[in-house]
């Protein structure tokens, strides 16, 4: 399905969609746990979010749910929330870039057959919102 | 460009089931996430749909979800319990303006020629032609 030629990113009509570094390796080690018969469904299914939210339509709640709180800035006044884009039991966490306009960057994607969020994505999400948004690598 | 380029390679070939696949849910998300952002935005529940709809919540939550087949009937059902007139978009072509022109000189051309009264001495007249239904000799002529 996938290999080296792939793109990391996706501009739509509005916004640009960005894989972090690992994030298609870790969709990959997710579709694994799920049923053969139905991954390239999923694929196609996370593929039209994606489109989706790159064009700027409205995402519902349901499908693109706040999840978990990204990492304060000392300046910070409020937490900001990172999302999911959500295809049961598949989770993409996304943030929406405050240092690259209208970018939208995916940091890993996770097999959820569990209720509540991990602190463990919390980190990874942390992790990768640290590099890209305070420490100025680009993806 | 696609956002496919983000898990498979550019020159990758997609079947034509395929790409039928992802034409047909790509249909079916954006019509049920529309759906799913209206009833947010009229803060209706599920629950509240089902009950106006008559149907159960796990109907309306495999509608919802895709997992269901949802016709034109049940989607027209959806937008009347939820008070508004779907719009449906399909690329039906417009007649050329000139088209529309030449289509009316040409009836009204077609209309002035073949237009036939009758009237009740059983002559059939048009505006070319008058056929005098009495007249014995162009009756002979024609047999």
């Amino acid at each position: 399905m996938t290999d080296k030629k792939i793109q990391n990113n996706f501009e739509g009509e509005k916004f640009k969609v960005i894989h972090c570094k690992g994030a298609v390796e870790s969709y990959e080690e997710s579709l694994r746990h799920v049923d053969s018969q139905k991954r390239k469904s999923f694929t196609r299914s996370m593929i039209i979010q994606i489109q989706r939210l790159a064009d700027g339509q409205r995402m519902s709640k349901e499908n693109f749910p706040q999840e978990g709180v990204l990492p304060k800035q000392k300046e910070q006044s409020k937490t900001k929330k990172f999302n999911a884009l959500k295809r049961i039991p598949i989770r993409g966490y996304c943030w929406l870039s405050d240092v690259h306009p209208n970018t939208y960057f995916i940091s890993h994607y996770v097999y959820k057959d569990y209720g509540k969020l991990k602190d463990k994505d919390t980190a990874i999400v942390g992790k990768n919102w640290t590099r890209i948004e305070v420490n100025g690598d680009e993806r | 460009m696609s956002a496919k380029n983000m898990f498979y390679k550019e020159n990758f070939n997609f079947s034509n089931s395929e790409e039928k696949a992802f034409a047909r849910e790509e249909l079916v998300y954006n019509v049920t996430e529309d759906l799913l952002v209206i009833l947010e935005d009229m803060e209706i529940n599920k629950k509240e749909l089902a009950r106006r709809l008559g149907k159960s919540r796990s109907y309306v939550s495999q509608i919802l979800s895709g997992s269901r087949n949802m016709t034109l009937g049940s989607f027209s059902d959806i937008c009347f319990a939820l008070e508004f007139k779907p719009e449906i978009k399909l690329p039906v072509q417009k007649k050329p303006e000139n088209d529309i022109q030449q289509s009316i000189e040409y009836e009204k051309k077609w209309v002035s020629q073949s237009r036939t009264t009758v009237n009740y001495s059983g002559i059939i007249r048009s505006n070319e032609n008058i056929i005098d239904r009495t007249d014995k000799i162009y009756w002979a002529k024609v047999a």
